[in-house]
């Protein structure tokens, strides 16, 4: 680490290749959409290499990271908010239509994976963005409120509440998957 | 009910936790190197952030050796008043700083490029110097 902050890019590569898995997936589940989620967690490292003097050490490296990811991500949701209220008349996604594919008989075991995390993250895309990053960090990425608090930079207590609050309006959009919660695969580490 | 919340909660939250990650693309690292590669190569040097903000120190130093040498030399400077005055007086060219020559579509080349060579800057035009002959006094 000290290494990568004196600019030292091998080290800083090992970091990536360490890292890439966790803040992909945390952008994926927050965009919906790989190829989004491949440019974002580009960004997220590109803008890490540059701010990475300015890496004081008072938290963990992952938790930094996450809150340069989380920076850029906000941003990138706002700016896709603005354009979707100005062209969204013309879109309509449909957040249903993956329920079925989940009871294909004959999907692999990949497919269903594929179906599951898309279910999920379709839900997860119908939540405000506030609520999605507090709910995301915690039960998809595994952070502690600590760390999430630090990462979103707010208050641990607005953290718990943006949970429950998530949690309570995911239920609904979850009720396929409610019955056999874990028959998936989990977190990265 | 406040049971019932919390058993709700905890089976969403279990939802999640069940959610199969993503993986990264392949090469994905790569191609981050890639572009940090290119940040600190010749791209980067075209970054306009890198000439705004690593320049500025440059331009500041630049900035007040300016304004030392130009304190010591002020009174070797033409007023821009003066010369505004006497290139609105008219026709006349006499009495107009040489410079003014650039302004002046009916000069021939060779006379304009003397004369810029070779006038100072509080230098003047002869009356002659816009028929080609490049006087200045």
């Amino acid at each position: 680490m000290a290494e990568a902050a004196a600019g030292g890019r091998e080290a800083f590569d090992e970091l990536v290749s360490r890292h890439q898995a966790r803040i992909f997936n945390l952008a994926r589940a927050l965009v919906g959409d790989d190829g989004e989620a491949d440019d974002l967690a580009q960004e997220t490292f590109i803008r890490a290499w540059r701010a990475l003097g300015r890496f004081r050490g008072d938290s963990a490296f992952r938790t930094w990271l996450y809150r340069v990811a989380i920076n850029v991500i906000r941003s990138h949701l706002a700016a896709r908010s603005r354009r979707r209220a100005v062209w969204g008349w013309w879109r309509h996604d449909t957040p249903g239509g993956m329920r079925t594919a989940l009871d294909v008989a004959d999907a692999t075991d990949m497919e269903r994976d594929a179906m599951r995390r898309e279910l999920i993250d379709r839900a997860l895309a119908a939540l405000p963005p506030d609520l999605r990053m507090a709910v995301t960090l915690r039960d998809v990425e595994g952070l502690e409120y600590r760390e999430i608090a630090d990462a979103l930079g707010v208050p641990i207590g607005t953290v718990m509440s943006r949970i429950s609050r998530a949690r309570a309006r995911l239920r609904p959009l979850l009720a396929p998957l409610l019955s056999g919660a874990t028959s998936g695969a989990g977190h990265h580490d | 009910m406040t049971e019932h919340l919390k058993d709700d909660e905890a089976a969403v939250a279990e939802v999640l936790r069940s959610r199969p990650a993503a993986a990264a693309p392949a090469e994905f690292a790569d191609r981050v190197a890639a572009r940090l590669a290119g940040e600190s190569g010749w791209l980067g040097v075209a970054d306009w952030r890198w000439w705004t903000l690593g320049v500025a120190p440059a331009a500041a130093a630049l900035f007040v050796v300016a304004v030392v040498l130009g304190a010591g030399s002020a009174d070797s400077t033409v007023s821009l008043t003066s010369a505004t005055e006497t290139w609105a007086s008219g026709d006349r060219t006499d009495g107009r700083p040489a410079s003014s020559l650039l302004w002046k579509a009916d000069v021939a080349a060779d006379t304009l490029l003397l004369t810029v060579l070779t006038a100072g800057p509080d230098d003047v035009l002869e009356e002659a110097s816009t028929e080609g002959l490049g006087g200045v006094k």
